[in-house]
């Protein structure tokens, strides 16, 4: 497919300073040395034919239209490979070029189907407008000559189809699978005539290690490869550029539509987040859009025993105004509360808060960020002063040294991992901090320098102890130091980190790592050149998250690595909309911006603008309200678009919680395992339904837009809005860009930041405001955003959740490419495919010893709770460790986790539970009683129905 | 932690505040503590914490820290 | 007293039995009590001459040869250990006028020493030209190669010295140097005959290479074919390696899979690397960013060869051979069906008919010649009226051919020209890397063309057509195979026109 608004220019662009001038067919152009004269060409609008090059991809030189002639050289060169020298003339259009194109067209079409008309890809083939563009009118070579046309079709895969009689061999399928994506699954397979793509060893598609990314659907310029979509449903008529709303990444598309129907997602060549590449969820899985199972009309119920009915949208608002008001009058003010939604606009979010704030009155709004970076929040804001990564992902193209933190970018964030791949395969080195052997450790052309493999919960004492080698080995940037941060910091932390208890030997009894091993990564990353640090839910699901998170910027402030491109510190951010949900004031503490509520002058602002008056003091985090629910303290609760039950650790005390509730109001697209206890349920609208931005991991503020009507009638910030006014509070948005701007006006790093602006830049990287009306790509260039870099002490506290003799093993848990959180929507599509079910991993050692086999059933049982999964037995993870996923409510890991949290932030400590594992017929009792309830509490009655 | 409730819960969690603030520079570990209790906790925890400082088990430092906070005060002012 | 021989375990002597020779003469000299050493060397190259025994006279070594092991008892009764008369006696080898007519700087010591003999070596002047090399600065050796006029052996004729020079001048973390053994032309067999006979010289020409372009590691890519050359040289380099020679750096051998593209110089590099043979695109030129994207001097055998002598004799001793713009000597390989088929050494710029004719001696079968190809399997076929054409890059691509590596392949009056440019574009098909598309579909394409052709289907537009065909091959392919096959196709068509016309066309 290739069908998009955006120009190619046939080969990257050239990063050189010097220009050089030259003449193309007569006309003058200037472009930087290294520029391909196809590149070149284009650059002034000249089309020179091409089948093998774009733009995306390193040039090749295997098709041999884009021959040109150049005075003074002889032959006919390839402009694709051949690269501008000053004062070159070059001809694209001659006698001799156009018989040698019509020559190579002529063979093409010998060995291609003719059958356009019924093509799939008729409209949008670059062979077909080759063969225009060449003028090529006849096939000489008869039909009775050998052929690939024979040749069978693989749709195993079941987003796109490979058919090779269509293929033209032109390789950009493989390239884009090595260079873009970084698979490598794709090759070309014999030679000669017999050459033909291949994935894996002549396996299919679906066979072989394609992550589906859909790169090579991307490039392909013919219908060798083409989305079932397309084949369904024809050729796109137009498109959208959007947002993706699956991870922090923020990859940009363009949906393409017939009508209101969406045919296919297209990644957007020029999304600054990911340059045209996208992942198998953004890419592919949008079907959940479409699903049977997402609840359109408004439900309520008096009792979570009853079956739900359908009501009309005034009836449901007008419920739920009253329940809450029924609540507060009952139980006082605070009784109540809400959650924003990471996967919601920035604008919806901000109403959610708004609305708890000033038509609540209280500060009982919380994120599922609570759950996930808020100890990123306070870490970098505490070191650095601001809540937010340092860098943007462009950076990574300069970094020597890339250390990775408890994430595993290849699933939980593919795009800027193939990114991540490119500059590790052009010579960048690797560190792994991860108590399982990520894929990143070892993949095609990658291996990770050091691997640290420490026991989940001992990430302080592993950065720490490389602080100590830093410190100890002399290796610290000194200069930066004295220029840039609190030197008296400094000094108690140097003298803090250079203490034997803190040394690699000392730590090595809690971490297992071997001090030679953690010694080593610290001096390539103190002395390796630029070194960039990513991190993930590794390092701040824990009880010491938080100081996990500023050992990480005080490492990298000791080496001087801020505020250059290349290095920093950065989260990477689970969902599309972590960033800008904490940003939009989520969180009860504080306002927009990361402000306190205690700060009169700023509560006085926002209280003029809204008109009301706003509490002081904190309110209730989302464990705080279900702690206060049991205890009969909390009785109303607004979730937008989360689903606690099933992504909150202690899934018990959790449904405790929900069940002490008199009205938990439900706003999702599905019946999901939160709403099994909900009173009223509202329908909300996907990301394809209505306007407004998402911020991903590098503060990028994007534009999502609209393509389609809401299916459920509104967009989900009309519905809180709706809620508000039935509330006596008035909201009176017309659009979300008005939303926007009053964001604007109350927060000062997104002063400078509208739609208007947005649509003329593309994205915005927050601050944006007088000083960087553009927006901010590297933060802390010139100072740290809070004056001098704070160092702070990092004592390793070890957790409290110990292994004995009951629980002797620990659970670590995370996520899986093709399935997104907890899964509500990916498990809607046919991403399900590659991974139908959690499974537990377990090494062989632990298996044997318990007698359990490979795909055995097993029984997970921790001090919380039990479940039952099937484990696969694997050496990703060290003996004494095993690591499952939470994307399935069949098996529910989240029964299994604690109520441990950080200490500075309540941020559950889901990467460190005392589990014991032990074969098991099946599903556990709990598992079997949990579905019957969920039977029972999705039972819906529709209108009409004689109930 | 698990199946610690109402107080103890929040002793559990002071606690944790306090060690790291024990563990930074100076002499302000229990101010700095108690800081962090009035930004992040909901006065109603803040009250139960305060209530049953006596009955549940705080280390020195947030012992400290609850002793300087503003519920403290209002209690022994009532 | 013992008697000191001679006898080649050159792979073209092994295949007639060179092996079987030496333990019938062991068996023999034991029977008639007489003591004998045996020498094995290469081959001089004169193959109808093989197995040729040589022994150590006071007048020199004498030839006896063809030996086949069952006349040895006889040669040996008849004094063959002493130089006696006999029938297969020729005398003093190098007075034969095949050799005679030589001028040997890059074979001097082929079929003469013991290939694996340091001492032999360097008795014969071996290391005089490291040793220079080794006294001066990179850039002067450089200078000697561009003195010299020495042009790239492997077919294209490139200056080897501006090569150099360009990787010299190259910035990159580490060079190499990468010698193209991988000689998969029809005809040719000098890379072979050299590794096998005198592999202390690529090894000299390889160390003087690095030198003087500042690498530190060199492969030598040996086709999968030539065991015994990836032989000889592997236990050549341990030889080195063992008296400390390596000194610019490691040596080291590999052996090629068996594709002829893999010749091509970018193809090689991709095979080095681990990789399918796929020709690159160029620019970049491998002396920029070649084996891991470093730059890369990639030379032939022949080439690297050449240069101990020109560093030991000096480059105008080199510089005043050859004719034109083509300097030193050739290494003619003379095959097909051809009375002396051999390695003929020589300046460039005999005529072609001269080498076939004279230096050839005609036809082994007696028939008249009616099509010499040379440069391999993708030279042009020359007619019998162009045989006044000089040996010479120039000359040869002045008449659509090429001198290439140096083969020559003579054909009989029986040969159907047809069929040949039906081979040529069927070898294309076959040893094709797939990459672009003129050589992956044109080359198949072709074949069915000449098969219309020769049905009789349409005989003026296919005609014309695969005139087009070769056309698109010869400007649009991305490497010499799809670039140069219709140089045989279009020598066949131009100079043989009545071989295409078709069986029922030609009988009216």
């Amino acid at each position: 497919m290739a069908k998009t608004q955006e120009i190619d220019f046939g080969t990257p662009a050239s990063t050189a300073e010097t220009q050089v001038t030259l003449t193309v067919d007569g006309r003058t152009v200037t472009v930087a040395a290294g520029t391909s004269i196809l590149r070149a060409a284009k650059e002034i609008g000249t089309s020179i034919p091409k089948l093998c090059a774009t733009d995306s991809l390193q040039s090749f030189g295997s098709c041999r239209l884009c021959l040109v002639e150049i005075d003074g050289r002889t032959g006919t060169p390839a402009s694709c490979t051949t690269p501008v020298a000053e004062g070159m003339v070059v001809h694209t259009q001659t006698p001799r070029l156009a018989k040698l194109r019509k020559g190579v067209m002529e063979l093409y079409i010998s060995d291609h189907p003719l059958d356009c008309l019924t093509c799939p890809a008729n409209g949008d083939c670059e062979l077909e407008d080759m063969a225009g563009a060449v003028g090529l009118r006849e096939v000489r070579y008869g039909a009775d000559g050998a052929s690939h046309l024979g040749a069978a079709l693989d749709a195993s895969n079941p987003y796109f189809t490979f058919d090779p009689a269509k293929c033209i061999v032109c390789s950009r399928c493989v390239r884009a699978c090595d260079e873009t994506q970084g698979t490598l699954a794709l090759t070309v397979a014999a030679r000669g005539f017999e050459s033909a793509v291949s994935p894996s060893q002549s396996e299919t598609f679906m066979g072989s290690e394609c992550v589906s990314c859909g790169a090579c659907v991307q490039a392909c310029p013919t219908a060798a490869l083409t989305e079932k979509s397309v084949i369904e449903l024809g050729q796109p008529e137009r498109s959208v550029v959007t947002t993706c709303a699956y991870c922090g990444v923020g990859c940009s598309f363009e949906a393409q539509m017939r009508g209101e129907e969406l045919v296919r997602m297209v990644p957007h060549k020029a999304g600054k987040a990911n340059h045209g590449h996208s992942c198998v969820k953004g890419r592919f899985a949008w079907g959940y859009a479409n699903h049977r199972d997402r609840i359109l009309k408004p439900m309520i119920r008096a009792s979570i025993e009853e079956p739900w009915r359908e009501v009309d949208w005034d009836t449901a608002i007008a419920h739920t105004a009253a329940e809450f008001r029924r609540i507060q009058a009952k139980y006082g003010r605070e009784a109540v509360g809400g959650i924003t939604s990471s996967r919601c606009t920035n604008e919806e979010t901000f109403l959610v808060q708004k609305l708890v704030r000033a038509a609540f009155g209280n500060n009982n709004v919380d994120t599922c960020a609570r759950v996930c970076h808020s100890p990123t929040g306070y870490g970098l804001k505490t070191t650095l002063g601001t809540s937010a990564g340092t860098h943007d992902f462009d950076s990574v193209e300069h970094a020597d040294v890339i250390m990775v933190i408890g994430a595993n970018p290849t699933d939980g964030h593919p795009v800027f991992a193939s990114r991540m791949k490119r500059r590790l395969r052009q010579g960048a080195r690797l560190i792994v901090l991860d108590p399982r052997r990520i894929d990143l450790v070892r993949t095609p052309h990658v291996e990770a320098a050091c691997h640290l493999q420490l026991r989940p919960g001992t990430n302080v004492a592993v950065l720490t102890a490389m602080a100590h080698v830093v410190v100890t080995e002399g290796l610290v940037d000194e200069v930066f130091i004295r220029e840039r941060c609190d030197l008296e910091d400094f000094r108690y932390w140097a003298e803090f980190v250079a203490r034997p208890e803190n040394s690699p030997e000392a730590m090595e009894a809690y971490s297992g790592v071997p001090a030679a091993e953690v010694r080593a990564a610290a001096r390539l990353y103190a002395t390796g050149g630029r070194a960039a640090i990513y991190y993930g839910l590794g390092v701040t699901e824990h009880g010491q998250g938080s100081t996990g998170v500023m050992a990480i910027a005080n490492l990298a402030m000791a080496t001087g690595n801020y505020g250059r491109p290349g290095c920093g510190v950065n989260p990477l951010r689970g969902q599309n909309n972590v960033q800008g949900s904490c940003d939009m004031g989520s969180f009860p503490h504080e306002l927009s911006g990361y402000r306190h509520v205690s700060d009169d002058a700023l509560r006085a602002t926002f209280g003029a603008l809204w008109g009301v008056t706003l509490d002081r003091e904190p309110g209730m985090r989302i464990p705080n309200m279900l702690d206060a629910a049991v205890e009969g303290d909390f009785k109303g609760l607004y979730v937008q678009g989360e689903d606690i039950l099933q992504s909150d650790p202690n899934t018990h005390h959790v449904a405790a919680g929900l069940a002490a509730m008199e009205c938990v109001v439900v706003h999702d697209l599905f019946l999901n395992e939160t709403a099994n206890y909900a009173h009223v349920f509202l329908p909300g609208s996907t990301f394809l339904e209505k306007d407004g931005t998402f911020t991903n991991a590098e503060r990028r503020i994007q534009r999502v837009r609209k393509v389609m009507a809401p299916k459920n009638g509104y967009a989900d910030w009309e519905i809180t809005q709706l809620i508000a006014k039935a509330l006596g509070y008035p909201m009176d948005y017309g659009h979300p860009s008005e939303i926007m701007d009053e964001i604007a006006a109350l927060t000062p790093t997104f002063a400078g930041v509208s739609f208007d602006k947005l649509d003329r830049l593309g994205s915005i990287q927050w601050p944006c405001n007088d000083k960087a009306p553009e927006g901010t790509p590297v933060m802390h260039v010139d100072g740290f955003v809070r004056g001098k870099g704070k160092f702070v002490i990092t004592e390793y506290v070890p957790t409290d959740e110990k292994v004995g003799p009951r629980y002797p093993l620990l659970l670590t848990t995370g996520r899986i490419l093709s399935q997104y959180n907890v899964g509500a929507q990916t498990r809607r599509t046919a991403n399900s495919l590659w991974h139908e079910e959690d499974r537990l991993e377990i090494h062989p050692h632990d298996a044997e010893e318990r007698g359990i086999g490979d795909g055995d059933w097993v029984k997970l049982k921790s001090r919380a709770g039990e479940t039952s999964l099937r484990a696969t037995l694997t050496d990703r993870v060290a003996p004494g460790v095993v690591y499952t996923t939470f994307h399935h409510p069949d098996t529910q890991a989240n029964v299994v986790t604690t109520e441990f949290s950080d200490w500075a932030t309540n941020c559950p400590e889901y990467k460190v539970t005392a589990v014991q594992v032990s074969p098991s017929n099946g599903p556990s009792d709990w598992q079997e009683a949990y579905e019957a309830l969920s039977r029972r509490h999705r039972r819906i009655v529709a209108v009409g129905d004689p109930a | 932690m698990s199946g610690l409730e109402g107080p103890e819960k929040l002793a559990y969690m002071a606690n944790q505040i306090a060690r790291y603030f024990a563990a930074q520079p100076g002499e302000g570990a229990a101010q700095a503590a108690c800081d962090h209790l009035k930004s992040f906790w909901t006065p109603a925890m803040r009250r139960t914490i305060t209530a049953h400082k006596g009955s549940v088990a705080l280390s020195e430092v947030a012992a400290a820290a609850v002793a300087l906070l503003p519920e403290a005060a209002d209690k022994g002012a009532a | 007293m013992t008697s000191r021989l001679f006898v080649p375990k050159d792979a073209a002597a092994l295949a007639v039995g060179a092996d079987e020779v030496v333990r019938a003469l062991t068996q023999a000299a034991g029977k008639a009590g007489r003591r004998i050493e045996v020498v094995r060397t290469g081959s001089r190259g004169l193959f109808r001459l093989e197995p040729l025994v040589e022994v150590e006279t006071d007048e020199g070594r004498i030839g006896y040869g063809p030996v086949s092991p069952d006349e040895v008892a006889e040669l040996v009764a008849a004094g063959l250990f002493d130089g006696a008369e006999h029938r297969l006696r020729i005398g003093p080898p190098e007075a034969l006028p095949f050799f005679a007519r030589q001028t040997r700087l890059t074979f001097a010591r082929c079929g003469i020493i013991d290939p694996l003999s340091l001492n032999d070596y360097r008795a014969s002047g071996g290391f005089a030209g490291l040793e220079k090399a080794r006294a001066m600065a990179p850039q002067a050796i450089v200078e000697a190669v561009k003195a010299s006029g020495l042009r790239g052996r492997g077919g294209a004729g490139f200056p080897a010295g501006i090569k150099w020079e360009t990787v010299l001048g190259a910035s990159g973390a580490r060079k190499y140097v990468a010698c193209n053994a991988d000689e998969g032309d029809s005809g040719t067999f000098a890379d072979r005959m050299l590794m096998e006979g005198d592999p202390f010289l690529l090894i000299e020409g390889l160390l003087i290479a690095m030198r003087a372009v500042g690498a530190a590691k060199a492969f030598v890519y040996v086709r999968s074919e030539y065991p015994q050359a990836a032989q000889t040289m592997t236990e050549a380099l341990t030889l080195c390696r063992g008296a400390g020679l390596l000194a610019e750096g490691d040596i080291e051998v590999r052996l090629g899979a068996g594709a002829y593209v893999c010749g091509e110089e970018t193809a090689m590099l991709e095979s080095l690397e681990g990789r399918r043979g796929q020709v690159r695109a160029k620019p970049p030129l491998p002396a920029h960013a070649g084996l891991f994207g470093q730059p890369t001097l990639v030379n032939n055998v022949l080439t690297l060869a050449a240069i101990p002598t020109i560093l030991s004799a000096g480059p105008e001793a080199y510089a005043a051979l050859g004719f034109g713009r083509s300097r030193g000597t050739a290494a003619v390989q003379l095959a097909g069906d051809v009375k002396n088929g051999g390695l003929f050494e020589t300046p460039f710029g005999l005529t072609l008919g001269e080498l076939v004719l004279q230096i050839g001696e005609g036809t082994e079968s007696g028939r008249p010649i009616r099509a010499v190809q040379a440069g391999g399997p993708l030279g042009a076929y020359f007619p019998a009226s162009l045989f006044d054409t000089p040996f010479d890059y120039e000359a040869f691509a002045a008449k659509d051919g090429l001198v290439g590596h140096g083969g020559l392949v003579v054909f009989n009056d029986t040969v159907d020209m047809a069929e040949q440019a039906r081979f040529a574009l069927e070898f294309c098909a076959v040893e094709s890397c797939g990459k672009c598309t003129p050589c992956r579909l044109g080359a198949v394409r072709g074949v069915e063309t000449v098969d219309r052709i020769l049905a009789g289907r349409d005989p003026g537009a296919s005609l014309e057509l695969i005139r087009d065909l070769c056309d698109t091959m010869k400007f649009g392919s991305l490497c010499a195979l799809g670039g140069l096959t219709p140089l045989p196709v279009l020598s066949a068509l131009n100079h043989f026109p009545e071989d295409f016309r078709a069986p029922h066309e030609a009988a009216e």
